[in-house]
């Protein structure tokens, strides 16, 4: 079954361990700008979520590509970047309404989610499990059922 | 250039002049970083006898190696100075975000010299960095001057900055950074106000490089492991540090009424298990954190209405048994203004409860209280005390000086529980010996964190000693000061080391900067960082004298409680740990010592 | 005697303190009785197959049990047992 990265903005500290993994994994050093993905946090609020890639169904990047840089291969969940025909056009930061997708001028290249190969190096590194990766069906079942378990103690009272 | 980046700012606040430096590297090997680094820098760079709120004295901000890493809980940077509150060297170390952000901006240190005509503050953002005009942001407190910064220079800018506390030279002022992270102790904040600093932003996007990436991520994940397995460092993230309030408070050793006793009866009311059934919205992590003790917190009640971080294990045994205050919400609203208004929670607690004690025992004329009631238990006298302290207001201008120099002022500097004039912590030093040896020799005053064998004597740490005897106490406060040392020089949070020990940060340091630790060298560093600052010390004019604790811990007993008719046996103690450290029956570091710690030369002066 | 809870042993001993009416002989007695009466969820934490966890720490009268006589420490009727997870300040 197909994985997905699931993010849990409950349980996020906003300790940057993804961010750091995720520069890390490509890198090999500490670079801000390499992580695909970003921890946005308010401080007065002490909130914290992370952000990356969707890989989204119908992604609107893929649409705008006039390379297939950005490619989307049947059957799978994972928005696939090639650089070797990328432009450098920008056009999918552009069209992303998410905003994940970045071009990094280090590098030269777009910068987005590729899920490190199957292996999330941001999941293994979140020590509060605010990430996940899981099978895209049941995703967020266990969110689900917390919130069920309400139920049952509501109605065990009455 | 691995590790560490190369480059040290150095900013001249008189003349404007701006410089970069190439890092010293072979003080870098020896010193490490942060607090380390730090005190080399400003033992080579100032006459340790000068007013700390002089143009003389230098403000240090200088991360880790590590920081900015993932390094398990280090991304850390210390504030290194001469402390106005104490006359000795001070080390305040600080987590959040902003120490690993002047590392992606690609420094090893800011060196602030001088003082500006006006207020200004400095905009880092990679190679450019820029005074700018801070009038406007003069009065502000500490989230207004934090955003409006923000405003005017980046958004994802981090600001190190002073709130009024600074700006008015409190004596205990603080800087903080990200609005809830304190560089705290010992007068940092009035350093910086002294010298007409409002706040330091940085923004960063340089890479920090690894020599040995394999090696490191592997040195990582180990250590990543160990902290996960170590229940000390897992409990911490669900009840954060406040969880110890009852533990102390059940052997008798929670310091009440100013350490007059030390068993709080409605300690519970204060602790870890009432935050987190109250006021406590979510676990907060530093940079790189693994274990996010931080406490995200919120009142609703209108009457103290507030939001922020904290309070930790100190600010709830300050401002509550300390005080004999038993409302957590007027804790937490006092732990708040602390950080808005940039101020050393500990030490502002630990005032207040000085000032009850005195006007309980009939020393503060009642004309001089301004109509507070300042009576040991008043929660709103508490809080209101802490916000005139941060404005200089009223009695506020008096507390404003730290508990030494206040009770000095009504003829009873007896009353004031401090180590070279810091406000000591919370630990009673009758019940638990060790740390007693720890608050009289710590080089920067009254200080538990620096040496903290409570892990040891109470916690159930490794060796697990009874804290009330006094046998091989020393090796291990001499121990844990080593450790810390290195640690905090490193960029790391000492809570890293509930599941690290040196041979784990010897093997990260190795694979980051390519030069090779071992357990043994990553102590020994320590021990060289703790000689040092103790040589600036006998420099500035200390003694062995000041290696002592209050009248009340060396000679009242514990009142009542498990820990009944205890005292501080510190006298007993000192010798041996002079020995230990080898150091003169005056505390005077040997040349021999001086030399195996390749420190040889630096003792002229003292 | 009286027993007192701490930190996340609290919800798993279902209170904060209690009095024992019923004085076990030694503190690792009263440990069985109580890993008995709370359940396993208490005793799985506290007192896994019948031993003590080494992440607990059991104070009586203020007193850390590895500096009285272990679990072997004997109690009396006055004295006051407090049970804690391991834990950590600053």
């Amino acid at each position: 079954m197909a994985k997905v990265l699931m993010i849990h903005p409950d349980k996020c500290t906003g300790c940057h361990n993804c961010a750091l993994a995720c520069g890390f994994r490509h890198e090999g050093s500490f670079r801000p700008a390499a992580a695909r993905i970003h921890v946005f946090s308010w401080e007065r609020e002490g909130f914290s979520v992370p952000m990356m890639c969707q890989q989204c169904d119908t992604a609107s990047c893929v649409k705008v590509c006039p390379t297939a840089a950005l490619h989307r291969a049947p059957g799978t969940t994972l928005v696939e970047y090639t650089k070797a025909k990328c432009i450098g056009c920008r056009m999918c930061t552009i069209a992303c309404p998410f905003g994940n997708a970045v071009y990094d001028s280090f590098t030269e290249s777009i910068l987005k989610c590729d899920t490190c190969g199957g292996d999330p190096a941001c999941v293994a590194y979140c020590p509060s499990h605010a990430l996940e990766f899981v099978d895209d069906n049941i995703s967020t079942r266990t969110r689900k059922k917390t919130f069920a378990s309400k139920f049952k103690e509501a109605f065990q009272e009455a | 250039m691995n590790g560490w980046s190369g480059t040290i700012a150095r900013i001249n606040l008189t003349t404007g002049a701006i410089t970069k430096e190439r890092t010293n590297l072979s003080d870098a090997a020896l010193f490490l970083g942060a607090r380390g680094l730090g005190v080399k820098i400003l033992s080579d760079e100032i006459d340790a006898t000068i007013d700390p709120l002089s143009p003389a004295n230098k403000l240090l901000f200088v991360p880790g190696p590590f920081s900015g890493t993932f390094a398990p809980s280090a991304g850390r940077y210390h504030v290194v100075t001469k402390g106005p509150l104490t006359g000795a060297i001070a080390g305040s170390n600080s987590g959040g975000s902003w120490g690993p952000e002047l590392r992606y901006a690609g420094y090893d240190a800011l060196i602030f010299e001088g003082k500006a005509e006006k207020p200004v503050y400095v905009w880092i953002k990679d190679d450019q960095i820029e005074l700018r005009d801070a009038s406007h942001l003069w009065g502000k407190w500490v989230p207004d001057t934090t955003e409006a910064v923000r405003a005017e220079t980046d958004d994802d800018a981090k600001v190190a900055c002073i709130g009024p506390a600074g700006e008015k030279q409190v004596l205990i002022a603080a800087i903080m950074n990200e609005m809830h992270r304190a560089a705290g102790r010992s007068g940092v904040g009035a350093v910086m106000g002294s010298k007409n600093l409002k706040a330091v932003a940085v923004a960063g996007t340089k890479p920090i490089k690894v020599a040995d990436p394999k090696a490191f991520e592997a040195a990582v994940q180990a250590a990543r492991k160990k902290v996960a397995a170590n229940p000390v460092a897992q409990g911490l993230g669900t009840y954060g540090t406040e969880v110890l309030v009852n533990i102390l408070n059940q052997i008798g050793s929670l310091p009440t009424r100013n350490f007059r006793e030390g068993y709080f009866p409605a300690a519970d009311k204060t602790g870890g298990e009432s935050l987190k059934a109250t006021l406590l919205v979510r676990p907060k992590g530093c940079f790189s954190c693994v274990i996010s003790c931080g406490r995200v917190t919120k009142i609703k009640n209108p009457k103290y209405a507030s939001e922020g971080e904290g309070p930790e294990y100190e600010a709830g045994w300050c401002m509550g048994a300390d005080c004999a205050i038993d409302n957590l919400e007027a804790i937490t609203k006092a732990n708040h203004l602390c950080n808005e208004l940039g101020m050393d929670s500990i030490s502002m607690g630990a005032t207040v409860a000085c000032a009850m004690d005195l006007y309980e025992a009939g020393l503060i004329p009642k004309d001089e209280a301004e109509g507070l009631d300042l009576h040991f238990g008043n929660a709103d006298t508490m809080v209101k005390l802490t916000k005139m302290t941060g404005l200089r207001e009223g009695l506020g201008n008096k507390l404003a000086l730290g508990s030494y120099r206040f009770a000095s002022l009504y003829g009873h500097p007896e009353y004031s529980m401090t180590v070279k004039k810091q406000e000591i912590p919370a630990y009673d030093p009758r019940g638990v010996q060790g740390i007693g040896l720890e608050y009289a020799t710590c080089n920067r005053g009254g200080c538990h964190v620096k040496g903290y064998t409570i892990a040891v004597e109470v916690l159930g740490q490794g060796p697990n000693l009874d804290p009330r005897v006094i046998t091989a106490k020393p090796f291990w406060v001499k121990l844990f000061q080593d450790v810390t040392a290195a640690v905090d020089a490193a960029g790391g949070c000492i809570f890293g080391t509930f599941g690290m020990d040196v041979g784990d940060y010897a093997a990260m340091l190795s694979g980051l900067t390519g030069v090779q630790y071992t357990g043994d060298s990553f102590l020994q560093a320590g021990e060289r960082i703790w000689n040092l600052e103790r040589l600036f010390n006998l420099k500035a004019g200390f003694t062995k004298k000041d290696d002592t604790l209050p009248e009340r811990l060396l000679n009242m007993p514990v009142p009542e409680g498990p820990a009944k008719g205890m005292l501080s046996r510190l006298p007993e103690m000192l010798p041996e740990y002079y020995q230990l450290r080898g150091w003169d029956e005056n505390g005077v570091p040997t040349e021999k010592r001086l030399e195996e710690l390749q420190l040889a030369g630096e003792l002229v002066g003292a | 005697m009286v027993v007192r809870y701490f930190a996340d042993i609290r919800p798993l001993a279902g209170t904060i303190e209690e009095e024992r009416t019923s004085v076990p002989p030694t503190v690792n007695d009263l440990l069985a009785v109580l890993a008995a009466e709370k359940g396993p969820a208490f005793e799985n934490r506290v007192f896994p197959g019948g031993k003590l966890s080494d992440t607990m720490i059991i104070l009586v009268n203020g007193r850390n049990i590895l500096h009285l006589n272990g679990v072997q420490t004997p109690l009396k009727p006055d004295d006051v047992v407090a049970v804690f997870p391991m834990v950590a300040g600053g």
